[in-house]
């Protein structure tokens, strides 16, 4: 009976060292030692932050109206080539547009495209959007030339890494530079930001 | 001449403050013992046993993050793509319960220190990191506080002394106030409880 005794006090013993270890790193630690010594002991936890792909592009008011800018000559000064600004848009006192692009997906690219590829203003074409002018008052931003072929592009700067957060007022000015028939001449210019 | 005497034993326990663990231990050290000092009291063929076991409550630390066990936990944050960047925090995917225990004799009182890590930021594999002082967390019970990480490799949660058990649930958050290259973040932080 002494033995099983023995025994019993044995396997208990080794039961409670073992499970009673001096310093353990996991999720749940214990640690045990006598008064005066150092006692520590470590557990850790994991965190993870998810961040998708994502760019976004806004030129002019927010929603989904793009804005018009209307460039008016007055009577006595058409095709004097002073030049006309605009109004109507949401910057730079109505000739302009506040532009911001966001993106961490990599290099972003603006591409300028008019409506239907009509190579101008009017129905035919008849004011040459090169009558258009087109400024960024940020290099980090600029905004693509207009042109009668439309397509033509310009790179944002990268914020760091793939990572774009730039904004910018783009200004638009008429040229005024030739004498057409009395009338309106629209175009709508589409921009659009294009990542890898 | 058969002579029965009967076994006597003593179990010293000097504190009352004894975990669920070594208490099972003690009740089944006492059953072995009883059923064997039973068995020799029926054959009148034990002697006079003595039994000393002391628990004289040695100074201990136990730190439990999260379900416990060997598995680290891990709290996701998923940032949706039309909120990257916008300062809105995301609220992480799960909860940890915090449970922390010191034990030493009243005699000899210790005084423990939850400290954290976190210096090292997460990262996505691809070279992009985030700080982990970008999380913070909000305390259920505010016996471990609300507040954030630091970024550093010590930064003190809270001072406990003994004897106590401390539980406490927290809820972390992510800022989201940068916009980071797109990827999956992964790091971890770790948790100290020591009594120097």
């Amino acid at each position: 009976m002494k033995n099983i005794i023995k025994q019993a006090v044995t396997i208990s013993i080794l039961w409670v060292c073992a499970t009673t270890p001096a310093t353990v790193l996991a999720e749940s630690g214990s640690t045990a030692g006598t008064s005066g010594t150092e006692m520590s002991t470590s557990v850790r936890l994991k965190l993870r932050v998810i961040i998708p792909r994502f760019l976004q592009f806004q030129v002019g008011s927010a929603g989904t109206t793009a804005d018009t800018l209307t460039f008016e000559a007055a009577p006595g000064g058409v095709g004097n080539g002073v030049a006309i600004t605009g109004t109507g848009g949401d910057a730079a006192g109505g000739s302009g547009a506040s532009v911001e692009l966001r993106s961490n997906a990599g290099q972003v690219s603006i591409v300028a495209d008019n409506d239907g590829g009509n190579g101008g203003l009017g129905s035919n074409g008849t004011i040459s959007l090169l009558e258009i002018t087109a400024r960024s008052d940020s290099s980090d931003l600029p905004t693509p030339p207009l042109t009668d072929a439309g397509m033509a592009s310009s790179k944002a700067t990268l914020t760091g890494g793939d990572v774009t957060d730039r904004r910018a007022t783009w200004s638009y000015e008429y040229r005024n530079s030739r004498t057409v028939e009395p009338g309106s001449y629209s175009a709508e210019i589409v921009y659009t930001a294009v990542s890898p | 001449m058969a002579q029965a005497r009967c076994p006597m034993i003593v179990i010293m326990m000097q504190h009352c403050l004894l975990p669920v663990r070594d208490t099972s231990v003690m009740f089944m050290l006492l059953l072995v013992l009883l059923a064997g000092a039973f068995a020799d009291a029926v054959s009148n063929s034990a002697e006079a046993v003595v039994f000393n076991i002391s628990n004289r409550a040695v100074p201990r630390l136990s730190i439990r993050v999260g379900s416990g066990g060997s598995t680290i936990n891990r709290v996701n944050f998923n940032v949706s793509s039309t909120a990257i960047g916008d300062g809105t925090p995301v609220t992480g995917s799960r909860q940890i319960d915090f449970r922390l225990v010191i034990r030493a004799p009243a005699s000899s009182p210790l005084t423990a220190f939850l400290t954290v890590d976190s210096s090292t930021p997460l990262d996505n594999g691809s070279g992009a990191t985030i700080p982990v002082s970008a999380i913070s967390w909000t305390a259920r019970d505010g016996d471990i506080p609300s507040g954030s990480y630091a970024g550093t490799s010590n930064q003190l949660l809270g001072s406990f002394t003994s004897s106590v058990r401390v539980d406490d649930r927290h809820t972390f958050s992510y800022n989201n106030q940068n916009i980071y290259d797109a990827g999956t973040y992964n790091g971890q932080v770790t948790y100290t409880w020591a009594a120097p």
